[in-house]
């Protein structure tokens, strides 16, 4: 029995503190879900709180078969789908990230040099960027595919969908932010263009 | 190589041998729709885990808190209406029942709740009293004192209760001297 399903099962008999460790073990996962998916640090956090939320009333109908870390996983994909889908706009700014100090990355020694960490940070708010002009349901299947390493079985699990499902819909967005990618490369170099074209230069 | 054999490659987590790998960089140095594709990929591959700030936790804590006192409260706001609306359907239905039953037994009923009300009162008056009088004597008497009467009170009540013993076999003549 792994250490999250004794403390799943020990919630579900009325443990809060239990629980509470799950919510400590898990809150990195959840909460990098949210924020991939909706873009904003106080948004992430509330998601992910509500996901731990649903999680705790829906404890009984956890399937002690599927690891704990992809139903919860699961709950969070879905509020944050339901989430983009009311909200119709999606809202993102990267720029929370940094300036609120509610949200930091994990320190990566290889990229200690300024510049470099500059460049990698840049490449980073783009792919974001591209990110969000994904559909909810695709960018979900997109999270859960490279940030959780979930094969295409668990993320058609997660988000209720068939396989091919999942392969078609990774296949669409990985040529979608690859034509996105491509886009903004074009855009840029024609601003530098213009940029040289004027009469100053 | 083509552009959908090397799509195939990128979506299969199968690590690239030597010579896949420098056909798929071939490819990519002639395809810019791969190459992007190819980079959107390692972008993905080598992004990192983002963190809630310190005390997500307690956060959550003080959240599950106060949904549990709002649980509680829609439960009871839920429990009283309907608890209500029985009663008086009850009341209604046994009414005829209550009235008659009230008009044939009003004597008895009155004297009984005249009893249960001189009763309640009185215990009430004695309790009040006690405390007044324990209050007062608290202030008079020394621990050793209330230690020597509370044990002849206990004493006591042995010795009643053993004399009820006995008085009890006696009057069965189970009991012999």
């Amino acid at each position: 029995m792994t250490d999250d399903l004794a403390l799943a099962l020990q919630a579900r008999q009325g443990s809060d503190e239990a629980f509470t460790q799950l919510v400590e073990r898990h809150q990195a996962h959840v909460y990098n879900l949210c924020y991939r998916m909706l873009g904003e640090a106080e948004a992430a956090e509330d998601a992910a709180q509500e996901t731990f939320l649903r999680a705790y009333q829906n404890l009984h109908r956890y399937d002690r078969s599927r690891p704990f870390t992809t139903w919860l996983l699961s709950i969070g994909a879905h509020y944050c789908i339901d989430r983009l889908r009311r909200r119709k706009l999606p809202a993102f700014s990267m720029d929370e990230e940094r300036d609120d100090g509610t949200t930091f990355e994990f320190a990566d020694p290889a990229s200690l040099d300024p510049e470099t960490e500059s460049v990698e940070r840049e490449e980073r708010d783009r792919l974001h960027r591209l990110l969000s002009k994904l559909d909810a349901t695709d960018r979900a299947a997109v999270i859960l595919r490279y940030w959780y390493d979930c094969s295409e079985v668990e993320i058609a699990q997660s988000l209720k969908l068939t396989v091919s499902a999942v392969k078609s819909r990774l296949h669409r967005s990985r040529r979608a932010l690859a034509g996105l990618w491509q886009e903004e490369d074009d855009a840029s170099i024609q601003v530098e263009r213009k940029r040289h074209a004027m009469p100053v230069f | 190589m083509q552009c959908r054999f090397f799509e195939e490659q990128l979506s299969n987590d199968a690590p690239l041998s030597i010579e896949q790998r420098q056909k798929s960089e071939t490819h990519t140095l002639h395809c810019s729709s791969c190459a992007a594709l190819m980079t959107t990929d390692e972008m993905l591959r080598h992004a990192r885990m983002l963190s809630p700030a310190d005390g997500f936790a307690a956060r959550f804590e003080t959240r599950l808190t106060l949904w549990k006192a709002a649980e509680r409260r829609r439960k009871l706001l839920g429990i009283i209406p309907f608890s209500v609306l029985g009663f008086a359907l009850l009341f209604w239905l046994a009414w005829p029942y209550l009235d008659g039953f009230l008009t044939w037994q009003a004597q008895p009923i009155s004297a009984w709740l005249q009893w249960g009300a001189f009763l309640f009162a009185t215990a009430l008056a004695s309790l009040q009293a006690s405390l007044v009088v324990l209050g007062v004597l608290a202030n008079f008497l020394t621990p050793l004192i209330w230690m020597a009467a509370i044990s002849g009170a206990a004493g006591l009540s042995l010795i009643s209760s053993i004399s009820t013993w006995r008085l009890i076999r006696a009057s069965q003549g189970t009991w012999s001297r």
